[in-house]
């Protein structure tokens, strides 16, 4: 006799279809790319699939500039966002829906698109530059665009390293379902941390809201947070300590003016305090500043030659998606110039 | 009330139409009048291509595929021989992109893997058992079910299934699920995130 194990709406309200959209993700379809060819000397080969590369990818095919984009995840940030409400034109979307518009304006250029990969190297050959892959494949381009993005910035406490995927978490809206019906800590005073308070309100039991300072979240959401009643809020305080067994149960946060210490009991720890810049594999080639963002001129255009950067990987300051998307935009035009100006570099017709 | 909207369906619409051969939606649940069931129909009404067929848990069919969790589906051509492409808990939100993923992927539109991968993964001698945990907002899980699936589907011995991870808290806990996608592998491998093919295979193969 099989046991059936029946899907079950005790403590955890189990997912029903009303209130859950169906948006199609072309990114995950993996329908029929159209690849990048490594036979093929690119005028423009683009790192990173998020806005910025994106968007550098199509402005640089409409100059008729060979191009070819290559990136771990379509949309970058931009997929792990719930919705978006701020991006010039369309008042709110989801994250989702906002990538696959992206994919699906890039694949309008038949822009030969490969995922999943990531770039390990950039070597210069003569005049060109060969981008080294992880799968261990080599693509050839004139010129290279560096548009990494961020990955999430870490705390650095005791605890987080230790009880990373065992109640830490630095993705809402992948893992915040699964903290349904408890307690949990959220740490960060910008708009994704107030963001995804607000996102998962209504799923938990009781969130505490930590940071260090002031918010720096826009006031709409400042707003909206307020008139949450399952939200304690602790500004002016840090995290020390995450503790737990197997899981997390508890974490250990400090006062920063008092120095005095509160256990504050959680099952799960939202981690969203900005963004670390993934330059990691060019840091010894491109001039980066003391957080390792790579520094751009007006242009896009890095210290070496041919190759640029834009997005959150860089110098900007503010990270926004539509700051990103614009950066893309400059670079495929500043490429397109740069290879006017350096004839033997251009694509022969 | 629909479930799809207008704008959702003709996308559907548009990528079925590349099906070429029947694709079966095997869905077990407790009545012919559930969200699932519901779901699926209204699914399968898009395309003539998609067939969906109802069994009870208890029926011949869910014992002969030994489905222990409802609701749940299992995906087949027509000639109905068990490809181990199963569905547990109901595959809305995010998830409808692994359920249209497979159902292409077996309706002869799916992406070419390359030869010396579809060798590596014929060799695995299983039986192998793969449980992909998710939850339907997550963006990054189809990505993981799908590759689970690719899997099954290569080779006769392996079977994947999509556990959505509130439906079956139980199990959930059980494999410790506090992060997805999980993958967990009956040879005691273990994925976390949407990794590339090559480390879903590697674990596969026991070589993690």
């Amino acid at each position: 006799m099989i046991s059936i194990d029946k899907q079950q709406n005790a403590v955890q309200a189990s997912p029903t279809l009303s209130g859950l959209s169906f948006s199609l993700d072309l990114s995950v379809l993996e329908l029929a790319d159209n690849q990048p060819d490594p036979q093929i000397l690119y005028d423009l080969l683009v790192i990173g699939a998020g806005p910025a590369g994106i968007n550098a990818a199509i402005y640089a095919r409409r100059k008729g500039l060979t191009a070819a984009v290559i990136g771990r995840t379509v949309g970058g940030q931009v997929k792990e966002t719930n919705i978006v409400e701020n991006y010039l034109g369309i008042e709110s979307i989801t994250g989702t829906e906002l990538t696959a518009k992206f994919q699906s304006h890039l694949q309008a250029y038949d822009v030969p698109l490969l995922r999943g990969r990531t770039v390990t190297a950039i070597r210069r050959e003569g005049e060109d530059f060969v981008l080294d892959l992880d799968d261990h494949s080599h693509f050839k381009s004139r010129t290279v665009l560096i548009a990494t993005g961020a990955g999430p910035r870490q705390l650095g406490v005791p605890g987080e390293k230790e009880f990373r995927h065992k109640g830490v978490t630095y993705c809402a809206i992948c893992d915040g379902p699964l903290f349904s019906g408890q307690d949990i800590i959220v740490v960060g005073g910008g708009n994704t941390a107030v963001e995804s308070t607000i996102d998962l309100a209504r799923s938990v039991r009781n969130i505490t809201l930590v940071h260090r300072s002031v918010f720096r979240a826009e006031k709409i959401l400042q707003d909206r947070l307020a008139q949450l009643d399952n939200v304690e809020i602790k500004l002016g305080y840090v995290v020390e300590e995450i503790k737990g067994d197997n899981r997390v149960t508890e974490v250990v946060i400090r006062h920063l003016e008092s120095d005095r210490l509160e256990i504050v009991p959680a099952s799960g720890v939202l981690i969203e305090i900005g963004n670390k810049p993934a330059s990691a594999p060019f840091q010894d080639l491109v001039d980066c500043n003391q957080w390792h963002e790579i520094i751009v001129d007006a242009n896009q255009a890095t210290n070496v030659p041919g190759i640029f950067a834009a997005g959150d990987v860089t110098s900007v300051r503010q990270k926004q998606i539509i700051i990103a998307a614009a950066a893309g935009a400059n670079a495929g035009l500043a490429i397109n110039e740069y290879l006017n100006q350096h004839p033997s570099t251009r694509r022969k017709q | 009330m629909a479930i799809f909207s207008e704008e959702i369906r003709r996308q559907i619409s548009e990528l079925f139409a590349h099906i070429t051969e029947p694709v079966h939606i095997e869905t077990f649940d407790e009545s012919e009048d559930t969200d699932m069931v519901n779901f699926i129909t209204e699914l399968s009404s898009i395309s003539d291509q998609i067939v969906f067929e109802y069994y009870a848990p208890d029926s011949a069919r869910a014992r002969e595929l030994e489905i222990v969790r409802i609701p749940g589906l299992n995906l087949t051509r027509a000639d109905k021989q068990d490809l181990g492409v199963r569905f547990s808990g109901i595959p809305a939100g995010h998830e409808i992109n692994s359920l249209i993923a497979a159902l292409l992927e077996l309706g002869n539109v799916g992406t070419q893997i390359p030869k010396e991968l579809v060798t590596r993964i014929t060799a695995i001698p299983g039986p192998l058992d793969i449980k992909v945990f998710v939850t339907l907002q997550c963006p990054h899980c189809p990505g993981a079910v799908l590759k689970a699936h690719k899997l099954a589907m290569l080779n006769p011995n392996i079977t994947a299934e999509m556990v959505e991870a509130q439906s079956f808290p139980e199990l959930s806990t059980e494999y410790d699920v506090s992060a997805v996608p999980k993958t967990v592998f009956s040879n005691g491998a273990e994925l976390l995130g949407d990794l590339p093919f090559e480390n879903f295979l590697a674990a596969a193969e026991g070589k993690l």
